[in-house]
């Protein structure tokens, strides 16, 4: 799959740290964009790309953390790094349990702010590629008839042919022939990879409901 | 008859010449005797000039003398000291006797004779008589029989010791005055001394004509010196004096001298023998006469132990200033990490990227460059938020000098933006350009961002209206004027006073110190803080400093 420009959004009130950080990941041929505070961020429309976010915690009016409780309460899925220039260990904890990549107390080595950039744009990239590949297995998983998905559901949870066949009043092998249009269907290569489809459908339905 | 003759010498000769008629050859004729009378002559002109003498001593005597018989006590001869001694005149003395004019009684007489009888004589009695006017005269009386005439007479003399008597009381009574009198004085003077010693206020006088010098029992307590054997000179008191402090001393006396100033003082420290140190008080006053000072009176009080009060009084503020300020600082930290984290940060995140850019092939020197004068930029900001903390945090003694007091609060305005950003408030100033104050510049900026803290938490709950926060600086014809004004939510007239006072507090996490120091700073800078409630809203400190000259001048 190919990537646009991956892109690092800055969120920090102080206009030096700002263009320094700019000029540090130019230095290093990474795009970023930059805000002063938490709600032009949340204004702009971001493009869809790998992007991560770097997140000064002391923001006038939305803090930083307020900002990532937002974006995880609508779902967006962004990489946030820390930095701060006041930090205790409690909001550092705290950011990280909410699933912060890094938390990095400010003045912070450049190594270390990259290494965190690099870890957060290959986790977004990651996520980002399994989005891709939940969308296709549901878009398959969309083509599948009522009765297919019924029997798929009954395959993966480890019932034998017989058994289904039992369970829904048809004969053995019609279930093996619904089986085998779902697999393909599915482009699925052995049970075990439909299994591991569905289980990733699952648990992005879960999540959703 | 009695002829002076002129002998064959020329030398008178006194004569008694007698004439008898007798018959010279049956005629009539006189026969003269001439008898040399010479010598009774002088007998009797002796007699004469002794009789003068007498008579002249008789009567000139100071002491009275008058002579009675003895047998009937009558006067026959009296002088005229006696006269005036009892009031009566010759007429009415000679002839009377003193029982008879009422001098004395007939038994008392009756004493006086037996002993002029038996003995011949008294001498010095006392006896008290009443004279013609009936006032009392008291006499000595000495009496002697002798014989007049051929009869026994008593010549009795009267000294009159009347005034004597009456001095002699008089000194009595004076010198039982005098007594009372000392012995209020001794009291008083023990009182003074007992009142000195429990006022440790010692006294002192310099009579300037003598140069003598007095101290008191307390003085010498206090300058540790023995009021037995230790006589003040001026030279031994300058020698006391610490050697820093002569020159002020002298000067002030000098000048009470020179301005005939009714009262001065002075305070200085004197060093014992033993190398100790005191802090003493003089008060004096020069008294004059006829225009030129004569004396100086004053007092001298050892105020070491209230100095050393005031030392630890001042030490031990100035080191809870120091906390409150480090309290302060406490709840600031996370701005003032901030304050340099910031910088710091833009710094190295500069620096790196200029190496990063250096470090490409081929090198980005243009970029590099760039990164690097930002860097510079932002070091030096740094450093301005580093000077600025530790000039709070610095422990030292207050160090007045001229400054500009819009300029310091313009500095302290520098320490506290992310409180003011994080509270959205917006500031706005109107001073005056440079407004020149004698003061510690530690001590305003700490007085400063008291103010300006306590305004801001002020306004921290007010959600219905702006919050503004205005700082002013204003000339005064005698002064400077600084006011800090916010909108938050004001306080009662009752409150408007209270909150000055120590330990009181209307913060929930406060300690109730700022604004009590706050006073005592502007009031060691000689000023005063108040505070006044805004109508609706809203409250505004103020505080007036005394102007200094502009060090420039």
């Amino acid at each position: 799959m190919i990537e646009g420009n991956p892109t690092v959004f800055i969120v920090d009130d102080d206009a030096s740290v700002r263009d320094a950080l700019k000029r540090l990941l130019r230095s290093v041929g990474l795009r970023c964009e930059l805000f002063g505070l938490a709600q032009e961020f949340l204004r702009y429309r971001r493009p869809d790309l790998p992007s991560c976010l770097v997140l000064d915690v002391r923001l006038p009016g939305t803090s930083g953390l307020d900002l990532q409780r937002q974006l995880a309460d609508a779902e967006i899925q962004i990489p946030i790094i820390f930095i701060t220039a006041h930090g205790d260990i409690p909001m550092s904890v705290r950011a990280m349990k909410a699933g912060a990549v890094e938390f990095l107390p400010k003045p912070f080595r450049d190594q270390d702010l990259l290494e965190a950039i690099h870890i957060a744009m290959e986790r977004d990239r990651t996520r980002r590629q399994r989005e891709t590949e939940i969308a296709a297995v549901r878009a398959r998983f969309e083509t599948l008839t009522p009765r297919e998905r019924e029997v798929v559901a009954m395959v993966v949870s480890g019932m034998p042919n017989k058994r289904i066949a039992t369970e829904i009043g048809i004969t053995e092998n019609t279930v093996k022939v619904h089986r085998s249009r779902a697999m393909d269907k599915m482009q699925a290569l052995s049970l075990a990879d439909l299994v591991k489809m569905v289980e990733r459908l699952a648990i992005r339905l879960e999540k959703a409901s | 008859m009695e002829v002076i003759l002129t002998a064959c010498d020329g030398s008178l000769v006194d004569v008694e010449a007698i004439a008898i008629p007798i018959s010279w050859n049956g005629a009539p004729a006189m026969e003269v005797v001439l008898r040399d009378i010479r010598r009774r002559k002088q007998a009797e002109r002796r007699l004469r000039e002794s009789e003068d003498l007498f008579e002249k001593a008789f009567h000139s005597n100071p002491a009275g003398v008058a002579i009675s018989r003895a047998s009937d006590g009558r006067y026959v001869e009296m002088n005229n000291t006696f006269g005036a001694i009892i009031g009566y005149t010759r007429q009415e003395v000679i002839g009377n006797s003193a029982v008879g004019l009422g001098l004395m009684s007939a038994g008392k007489r009756e004493l006086y004779a037996a002993e002029l009888r038996e003995q011949g004589r008294f001498r010095d009695s006392a006896l008290v008589v009443k004279n013609r006017a009936g006032e009392e005269r008291h006499l000595l009386v000495s009496g002697e029989a002798i014989s007049f005439h051929g009869e026994p007479h008593y010549v009795v003399t009267y000294n009159d010791i009347t005034e004597n008597k009456r001095a002699e009381e008089a000194l009595r009574t004076s010198e039982r005055e005098q007594f009372e009198i000392a012995k209020q004085l001794e009291i008083e003077r023990a009182r003074l001394i007992e009142a000195q010693a429990v006022a440790k206020v010692g006294s002192w006088e310099i009579e300037l004509r003598s140069l003598a010098v007095t101290w008191t029992e307390q003085t010498h307590r206090i300058f540790e010196t023995d009021p037995f054997h230790f006589r003040p000179k001026r030279s031994d008191f300058v020698g006391l004096v610490h050697p820093e402090d002569r020159r002020t001393v002298d000067a002030a006396f000098r000048a009470s001298l020179e301005k005939h100033a009714s009262s001065s003082q002075v305070e200085y420290r004197i060093v014992l023998a033993d190398g100790r140190v005191k802090v003493l008080e003089e008060h004096w006053k020069v008294f004059e006469e006829e225009g030129h000072p004569v004396r100086l009176m004053g007092t001298c009080q050892d105020i070491t132990e209230r100095k050393r009060a005031e030392q630890a009084l001042r030490e031990s503020q100035a080191e809870l200033a120091r906390i409150t300020r480090a309290v302060t600082v406490g709840e600031l930290t996370s701005s003032i990490a901030h304050e340099i984290n910031q910088p710091l940060t833009a710094v190295i995140t500069d620096v790196s990227a200029s190496l990063r850019f250096l470090d490409q092939e081929p090198p980005n020197l243009q970029e590099g460059r760039e990164a690097l004068v930002v860097a510079i930029r932002e070091a030096n900001r740094a450093s301005d938020v580093i000077g600025r903390i530790r000039s709070l945090l610095r422990k030292t003694p207050p160090a007045m000098q001229p400054l500009d007091i819009s300029g310091v609060i313009v500095e302290v305005l520098l320490m506290v933006p992310g409180e003011l950003q994080t509270r959205g408030i917006t500031v706005k100033t109107e001073l005056a350009a440079f407004l020149w104050v004698l003061g510690d510049r530690i001590q305003l900026q700490q007085l400063l961002l008291n103010l300006i803290l306590n305004a801001i938490e002020a306004m921290s709950t007010i959600t219905d209206r702006p919050r503004n926060l205005l700082i002013k600086s204003a000339e005064l014809p005698d002064g400077v004027l600084i006011q800090i004004q916010d909108s938050g939510k004001g306080l009662s007239s009752e409150l408007a006073n209270r909150i000055f006072e120590p330990y009181f507090t209307t913060k929930s996490q406060g300690i109730g110190m700022g604004l009590s120091i706050s006073r005592s700073i502007v009031e060691a800078h000689g000023g005063r803080l108040w505070a006044v409630a805004g109508s609706p809203y809203g409250a505004t400190f103020q505080f007036i400093l005394q102007r200094a000259g502009s060090p420039h001048d």
